[in-house]
C-alpha cells in the first residue's frame, strides 16, 4: 500500500482528535478525542514498522495502548470525581487552583 | 578533610532534624557540639599547617560535559574566613540558646547555613561557589521568617527578593565569563583556575559589573543597602549575627577572590567611583545611625557603614588597604557579634531594643553595660581593639590612592562615636525609666546582671577582639600570599596594558 | 633600668585589669590603694629615671633617645611596620614626670575623696587606665602607640565625666567631651595617613629626621601641620573647639584635677611639641597657633571672669593657661610652654582637688555666690587654695607661675603681629588675676551665705594638697629669668627644643613690668569689686556676654550642632525614606507588579485557551523546525 496514503490516514486521525479535544468542552468527548489522536499516533508506528521491516513500531504501539488504558483510567476516575464533588462536566469550569 | 569540614555540619543537620525532631534540648547541644567540633576542627588546620604557602586541595570532576569541576582548596584567606564564620556559628547558636524554641528546626537551619558559607570560602569552581552561595542563603530566609518580630516577613521578603536579584546577576556574570574565556582561550571550564587566571579581553567592564553587583548587594554597598536595616532590625539577632557577621563576609570575599581577578582593568577603570560610593555610605549610614531610635537598627547601620570602608579598600587596590579589608571583615564580624549579642540578652529582659523604652539600665546591669560599651568603642575603633587594627590599614592604605575618599571616609571616626554615645547614653545612662522596673510589668521583671552563659558568651568575644588589637598580625600572616597574589596580579595586568 | 620601661605605662594597666577581673571579689577600698600603688610604682620608676639620668654627664647630645624599649611587632605589611617601643627623652621624661607624680598625688587624694561612692572600683579602674593612656601617650616611639594613648584618654575622659550616669545631664556632658575631642582625634588619624604617605614611616625620630632633612613637599608639611593643630586644640580645649571643657567639669573634682588639668588636656600642647622640627619650618602655622594660643588666653579669662560655679572658672582658667602654652609653642618657645605646663599641673591639680572638698562643704554646691566664711572654718584649705589662686593670678616673685607665664608673655612679642599677642596675652593675665582672686574671695572671706558641714581632710587627702602647694611656689625657681638665679629647665632642654627668641633690653623689661602690673593690678582689682559684688548682688557675675563665655557654646548649637541633626534628618528622611524607598524601590516594584498583573490575566485557567496555546506552540515549534531543517533559500 502506498505509504503516503497510510501517513495521511493516521494524520487524519489525529486531527480528527485534535479537533473533538480543540471544540468540545465536555470531559468525555476530550478523552475520546485524546484517544483518537492516540490511535492515530499508534498507526504512524504501526506504519512505520511495515515500512522499514522494524519490530519496534508494533511494540511502541503496545506501549501506546498500554499507557492509553491507563491514562483513561486515571482520567475517568478525576472526571468521575469532578462529576461528583464540584458537580461539573465542563472543562472551562475547572479552575478552581486559579486564584 | 575539605569535605569533612563543609559536610560535617550538612549530614548534622540532616541528622539532628531526621533523630531530633521534637526534642528541643538535644537538639540544641548537638548544634552547638557541631559547630564547636567544626571550629576547632579547623583550629587544628590552622595549627597543623605550619607552613600556610601549601594549601590542601580537593579536585574531582563533576560535570565532565560543561566543564563544571568539584574544587575545593584552603589558602590563608579562607582560613581565616572559615574560622570566623565558625566562630559566628557558634556564637549565634550560644546567643539563640534560652530563646529559641524550635532547635529541631532551628539547628539544622543554622548548621545548613554554616555548611554553604564554608563551602562559598573553600570552593574553587563557579558553579560550585554559586551552589554553596545559594545553599547559604535559602535557609536563612526560613530563619528570617520563623524567628523575629512581626514584621520580619516583610523584611525576609525583601532580603530574598534583593538577594535572588543579586544572585541572578552573579549568575549572569559567572555564565558570561565562562564564555567569555572560553572564547578566549577554546577551554571552556569553570575551575577558577582557569577562569581567573588572566584578565578578560573584552566585555569585561560589564562581566565585572555583573559579579560586583552580585557581591555588592550581600556586603551591602551604599546604595544597595536598602534590604540591609530592616532585616537586621527584625531578624531574631542570633539570625542577625549570621547575617552580618558571617554572610557579609561572603560579600567581600566573593569581591576580593573573584572581581579582582576578573577584569583589573575595570576595577581600576571603576576605583575613583566605587571608593567615593563606598565612602559616602560610610558616612550616610553613620549620620542615618545618629537619628535611629532602636539599638538595633543603630547596630545594623553601623554595621552597613563599617562594611563600605572594607569595600573602599578593594578598589583602592593596595597593599595595606586590602589586608585592612580583610582584617575589617574578622574585626567587624567580632564586634558586631558582641552588639547583637547584648541586643539578644536585652531582648530576654523583655527590651525590643527601642531607645526610649530604656534608659538608666547601667544601674540594674553593670557588667551589661559595660560590655556593650566595651563592644561600642571597638566598633567606633577605639585603638587596641580589633576594628582600629582594620581600619587604620584601610584608611592608611586608601590615602595612597585616593587622598580624597580616604579623608572623607576617616571623617567616619567622629560620627561613629556620635551615635554610638548617643545610643549608650540612652540606652544605659541617665534616671532608670521607671515603667521598666516596676514590678507589676511583667516583662521587665527580670532586670538580672548577665549570668555566666552569656558572661562565657560575652568574654570569648572581648578576648578575641583584644587579641586582634594587640596581635593582629596573627591574623595577617595568613593572609599575605592572598593579598600579595592580588596585588602583583593586578599590578602586572595593568603593566600590560 | 632600660628593662623596666614598659613597667612606667604597664603598671596602671595591670592596675586597671586587676580592677576589671577581679575587683567585684575585693574591698573597693583595696582596689582603691591598690591602684594607687601601681600608680605610685610608675611615678618612682620616672624619678629613679631621673636619679640615673642626672648622675650621667652626656646630657646635651640633640635629639638624644635616653631610653628606649621595643615592646612587639604589632604589623608588619610593606612599608607599614609598626613595632611598638617606648622612648624616653627629654621632652617626655618631662611629661612622664607630671603625669605619674600629679597622677599619683591625685590617686592618693582619690582614696579618702572617692570612699564610699557608688563606683568606687569603676572610678579607680578607668583612673588606672587613664594614667596608662597618658603615659603611652607620652613614651610612644610612634604614631600608632602615641594615638593609642590619645584615644584611651578621651574614652577615661568620657567614662569619668560621665561618672554619675544616672544624671542625664552629666552623661550628655561626657559624651559632649568625647565627641568634640574626637574631631581631633579624626584629624589625627587623617594626618596619620599623611604622614605615612609622605614619610614611609610612622616613628616619630624618623619623622623628624626626614623633616629636618626638608625633602618633604612643603604643601604635605602643611596639610599635616594643619590637621596637627586641628587635634592639638580638639584635645587642648582652645578655642573654638574648647565647648567641651566647661562642660566635662560635671565628673568628680578630682577627675578634673587629673584629666581636665593636669594631663589630658596638655597632651595637644605635647604633640606640638613633638612635632616641633615641623612647626620650626612652617612659621605661618606657628603664626597660627599663637594667635590661637593668645586669642584663647584672652578669651577664656574673659569667660572665667564672670562664671559663677566654681568648676567653671577653674576650667576656662585651665583654657586660658593652656592657651598661654600654646602661644608659647606658637612663638618657638617650647622649653617655656613646657615649664608652664608643669607648674600648671601643680597648682591647678590642687585648685580642682580644693574645690572639690570646698564644694562638699556645701553640700554639692557649686556656685560661688552662695559660698563665703569658710576660711574659718577650715584654715589649713584656706591657705592652700590661696596659694594656688595666687599661682593662678602669677603674683609675682613669689609664685611659679610668674617665672613660667611671663617670659611666654615676652617671647610673643618676638612673633610677627607681636604687639598685638603680647596684648592679648597681657590683657589675659589681667583679668586671670581678677578672676582668681574674686574666686578666693567669694569662697573664704565674709559671712557663710549658705550652709557649712564641716569636711575633715584625712592626711592622706593634706598631704597631696601641700606637696602640690609647696611645688606651686617652689617650682617656679628652677627657671629665673635675667640670670639672677638658677635657669635649670630651659638650657638643659635647648639641646632637643632649641632657645626660645626673647625680647632683649628695654622691651623685654618693660613687658615683664607690664606682666608684674597686669597680676598686680588683676588681685587689687578683684578685692576693690568682689565686696561690692557681694554687697550689690550685682557684679561681674551678672555679665551675660561673658558668663555664657561669648555664646560661643550656643553659636556652635545652632550653626553646627543642629545642621548636623538636620543633615541626618536628611539622609534619613529624604534620601533614605523618599528617594530610595519611595521613588527608586517602589517605582521599581511597581513596575513588576504591574507586568505581573497583566501577565496573571491572562492566564485566566480556561484549560481550552491553554490547549489552543499548546497547539500553537507546537505547530510553530514543528516549522521553526522544518524551517531549520529545509532552509528557504531565495
Amino acid at each position: 500500500m502506498n505509504l503516503s496514503i497510510c501517513v495521511s490516514l493516521s494524520l487524519f486521525l489525529f486531527f480528527i482528535g485534535l479537533t473533538v479535544v480543540l471544540v468540545r468542552k465536555e470531559f468525555l468527548f476530550i478523552l475520546m478525542g485524546m484517544e483518537i489522536m492516540f490511535n492515530g499516533a499508534a498507526l504512524t508506528a504501526v506504519i512505520g514498522a511495515q515500512h522499514w521491516q522494524d519490530p519496534f513500531g508494533q511494540v511502541l504501539t503496545l506501549f501506546i495502548m498500554i499507557i492509553a488504558g491507563v491514562e483513561l483510567t486515571v482520567s475517568l476516575l478525576i472526571v468521575m470525581h469532578c462529576y461528583r464533588t464540584l458537580k461539573i462536566s465542563n472543562i472551562d469550569e475547572l479552575k478552581q487552583l486559579h486564584d | 578533610m575539605l569535605n569533612t569540614i563543609i559536610f560535617t555540619p550538612f549530614i548534622a543537620a540532616i541528622v539532628i532534624a531526621i533523630f531530633a525532631h521534637q526534642k528541643n534540648g538535644i537538639a540544641r547541644i548537638a548544634s552547638l557540639s557541631i559547630c564547636t567540633l567544626t571550629f576547632f576542627f579547623i583550629l587544628g588546620i590552622a595549627f597543623s599547617l605550619s607552613d600556610i604557602i601549601s594549601t590542601v586541595t580537593v579536585s574531582r570532576p563533576w560535570i565532565q560535559s560543561l566543564g563544571i569541576t568539584y574544587q575545593l582548596a584552603l589558602d590563608g584567606f579562607s582560613l581565616v574566613m572559615i574560622l570566623v564564620s565558625t566562630f559566628i556559628a557558634m556564637m549565634s547558636v550560644l546567643v539563640a540558646w534560652q530563646s529559641i524554641h524550635r532547635w529541631d528546626i532551628f539547628g539544622p537551619l543554622l548548621l545548613m547555613t554554616l555548611s554553604g558559607l564554608l563551602g562559598v570560602f573553600l570552593a574553587r569552581d563557579m558553579i560550585l561557589f554559586y551552589v554553596f552561595w545559594e545553599v547559604m542563603l535559602i535557609p536563612l530566609y526560613f530563619m528570617l521568617t520563623q524567628w523575629g518580630s512581626q514584621q520580619s516577613h516583610h523584611a525576609a521578603t525583601r532580603f530574598l527578593l534583593y538577594t535572588i536579584t543579586a544572585s541572578l546577576f552573579m549568575l549572569i556574570g559567572i555564565i558570561c565569563l565562562y564564555i567569555q574565556v572560553g572564547r578566549d582561550t577554546g577551554v571552556y571550564s569553570f575551575a577558577f583556575t582557569h577562569l581567573l587566571a588572566a584578565p578578560l579581553s573584552d566585555n569585561s567592564l560589564w562581566i565585572f559589573l555583573a559579579l560586583f553587583i552580585g557581591f555588592a548587594v550581600k556586603v551591602p554597598l551604599f546604595p544597595l543597602h536598602l534590604w540591609a536595616p530592616d532585616t537586621y532590625k527584625e531578624a531574631h539577632p542570633a539570625v542577625t549575627i549570621l547575617l552580618s557577621g558571617a554572610m557579609a563576609n561572603a560579600g567581600v570575599y566573593g569581591i576580593l577572590r573573584i572581581c579582582t581577578f576578573v577584569s583589573p582593568l575595570s576595577l581600576t577603570t571603576l576605583s575613583n567611583t566605587i571608593m567615593g560610593l563606598a565612602a559616602t555610605g560610610a558616612i550616610y549610614t553613620g549620620l542615618i545611625a545618629y537619628q535611629q531610635n532602636n539599638l538595633r537598627s543603630v547596630a545594623a547601620y553601623s554595621s552597613i557603614s563599617h562594611m563600605n570602608l572594607a569595600i573602599m579598600a578593594i578598589f583602592a587596590m593596595q597593599l595595606q588597604a586590602i589586608n585592612g579589608s580583610m582584617l575589617q571583615l574578622v574585626a567587624h564580624a567580632l564586634s558586631i557579634t558582641g552588639i547583637f549579642a547584648i541586643i539578644a540578652m536585652l531582648a530576654a529582659r523583655g527590651f525590643d531594643g527601642e531607645l526610649d523604652e530604656m534608659g538608666g539600665l547601667f544601674k540594674p546591669m553593670p557588667k551589661l553595660g559595660a560590655m556593650l560599651l566595651f563592644f561600642f568603642i571597638a566598633s567606633a575603633g577605639l585603638p587596641g581593639l580589633g576594628n582600629f587594627a582594620s581600619e587604620i590599614l584601610i584608611l592608611v592604605g586608601s590615602y595612597q590612592t585616593s587622598p580624597l575618599w580616604a579623608a572623607f571616609a576617616a571623617i567616619s571616626i567622629v560620627i561613629g562615636i556620635a551615635y554610638f554615645l548617643r545610643c549608650y547614653e540612652r540606652a544605659m545612662l541617665g534616671p532608670i525609666i521607671t515603667s521598666s522596673i516596676e514590678p507589676d510589668n511583667k516583662t521587665h521583671t527580670h532586670l538580672s546582671d548577665l549570668h555566666w552563659r552569656e558572661m562565657t558568651l560575652l568574654s570569648l568575644l572581648v578576648i578575641a577582639i583584644l587579641w586582634l588589637g594587640i596581635s593582629p598580625d596573627t591574623f595577617l600572616q595568613p593572609l599575605h600570599n592572598a593579598v600579595t597574589h592580588i596585588i602583583e596580579y593586578n599590578v602586572n595586568a595593568l603593566r600590560g596594558h | 633600668m632600660n628593662s623596666l620601661i614598659w613597667l612606667i605605662p604597664g603598671a596602671p594597666l595591670i592596675g586597671a585589669g586587676f580592677i576589671i577581673l577581679f575587683g567585684s571579689l575585693i574591698s573597693a577600698q583595696i582596689c582603691a590603694r591598690m591602684a594607687a600603688l601601681m600608680v605610685l610604682i610608675s611615678a618612682t620608676l620616672v624619678l629613679s629615671l631621673w636619679v640615673e639620668l642626672l648622675g650621667q654627664a652626656n646630657t646635651t647630645v640633640p635629639n638624644a633617645i635616653l631610653y628606649h624599649q621595643a615592646l612587639f611587632s604589632w604589623m608588619s605589611i610593606g612599608d607599614w611596620k609598626v613595632d611598638l617601643s617606648l622612648t624616653v627623652d627629654k621632652i617626655s621624661l618631662i611629661m612622664m614626670t607630671v603625669a605619674s607624680s600629679v597622677g599619683f598625688l591625685i590617686h592618693l587624694f582619690s582614696i579618702n575623696f572617692m570612699k564610699d561612692e557608688q563606683g568606687e572600683r569603676r572610678y579607680f579602674f578607668y583612673l588606672n587606665l587613664f594614667i596608662f593612656g597618658m603615659l603611652s601617650f607620652v613614651m610612644a616611639h610612634d604614631l600608632i602607640l602615641l594615638y593609642l594613648g590619645w584615644e584611651v584618654m578621651g574614652l577615661c575622659s568620657y567614662a569619668l565625666v560621665a561618672f554619675y550616669y544616672q544624671k542625664s545631664h552629666y552623661a550628655y556632658c561626657g559624651r559632649k567631651a568625647f565627641v568634640v575631642t574626637r574631631i581631633g582625634d579624626t584629624a589625627l588619624a587623617i594626618a596619620i595617613m599623611v604622614i605615612f604617605a609622605n614619610f614611609h614611616s610612622i616613628e616619630l625620630p624618623q619623622i623628624a629626621t626626614l623633616i629636618d632633612a626638608q625633602q618633604i613637599n612643603p604643601i604635605s608639611l602643611t596639610l599635616i601641620g594643619g590637621l596637627l593643630i586641628i587635634a592639638a586644640i580638639a584635645k587642648s580645649a582652645q578655642f573654638p573647639l574648647h565647648v567641651w571643657l566647661p562642660d566635662a567639669m560635671t565628673g568628680p573634682s578630682t577627675v578634673s584635677a587629673l584629666i581636665h588639668a593636669a594631663t589630658m588636656v596638655t597632651a595637644g600642647v605635647y604633640l606640638l611639641i613633638r612635632f616641633h622640627p615641623l612647626f620650626d619650618q612652617l612659621p605661618d602655622l606657628q603664626l597660627i597657633i599663637a594667635f590661637i594660643g593668645c586669642l584663647t588666653a584672652f578669651f577664656a579669662a574673659s569667660a572665667a571672669l564672670s562664671q559663677n560655679d566654681l568648676k567653671k572658672i577653674l576650667a576656662y582658667s585651665t583654657i586660658s593657661q593652656i592657651g598661654y602654652m600654646f602661644a608659647a609653642v606658637g612663638v618657638g618657645a617650647y622649653g617655656f610652654a613646657l615649664f608652664h605646663l608643669i607648674v600648671h599641673a601643680c597648682f591647678k591639680a590642687l585648685l580642682f582637688m580644693s574645690s572639690g572638698v570646698i564644694i562638699k562643704a556645701y553640700n554639692e554646691e557649686h556656685d560661688i555666690r552662695k559660698m563665703g566664711g569658710l576660711g574659718q572654718k577650715m584654715p589649713f584649705l584656706r591657705y592652700i587654695y590661696l596659694i594656688g589662686s595666687l599661682t593662678l593670678a602669677a603674683l609675682p616673685f613669689v609664685t611659679a607661675s610668674y617665672y613660667s607665664k611671663d617670659p611666654i608673655i615676652a617671647a610673643t612679642y618676638t612673633q610677627d603681629f607681636g604687639f598685638y599677642l603680647t596684648a592679648l596675652a597681657l590683657l589675659g593675665a589681667l583679668m586671670t588675676g581678677l578672676y582668681s582672686m574674686r574666686m578666693y574671695l567669694m569662697i573664704f572671706s565674709g559671712t557663710p551665705r549658705s550652709e557649712i558641714h564641716p569636711y575633715a581632710m584625712s592626711i592622706g587627702m593634706k598631704l597631696p594638697l601641700t606637696i602640690l602647694a609647696f611645688l606651686s611656689i617652689t617650682i617656679g625657681f628652677i627657671q629665673t629669668p635675667w640670670s639672677w638665679g638658677p635657669e635649670l629647665l630651659i638650657p638643659w632642654l635647648a639641646s632637643d627644643l632649641g632657645l626660645p627668641h626673647l625680647p632683649h633690653g628695654a622691651i623685654d623689661v618693660t613687658i615683664n613690668l607690664l606682666g608684674i602690673a597686669a597680676s598686680l593690678i588683676g588681685i587689687g582689682l578683684a578685692c576693690y569689686l568682689t565686696p561690692k559684688e557681694l554687697k550689690h548682688q550685682q557684679g561681674l557675675g551678672n555679665v551675660a556676654f561673658l558668663n555664657q563665655a561669648w555664646y560661643i557654646d550656643a553659636l556652635s548649637m545652632k550653626w553646627i550642632v543642629t545642621p548636623y541633626y538636620y543633615l541626618c534628618s536628611l539622609c534619613r528622611v529624604f534620601i533614605e525614606k523618599v528617594v530610595f524607598f519611595h521613588v527608586i524601590e517602589s517605582s521599581i516594584t511597581g513596575m513588576l507588579i504591574t507586568g505581573h498583573r497583566s501577565l496573571s490575566r491572562s492566564q485566566a485557567g480556561l484549560i481550552t485557551r491553554y490547549l489552543y496555546f499548546i497547539c500553537f506552540g507546537a505547530i510553530g515549534l514543528l516549522a521553526y523546525i522544518l524551517m531549520t531543517i529545509y532552509p528557504i533559500h531565495a
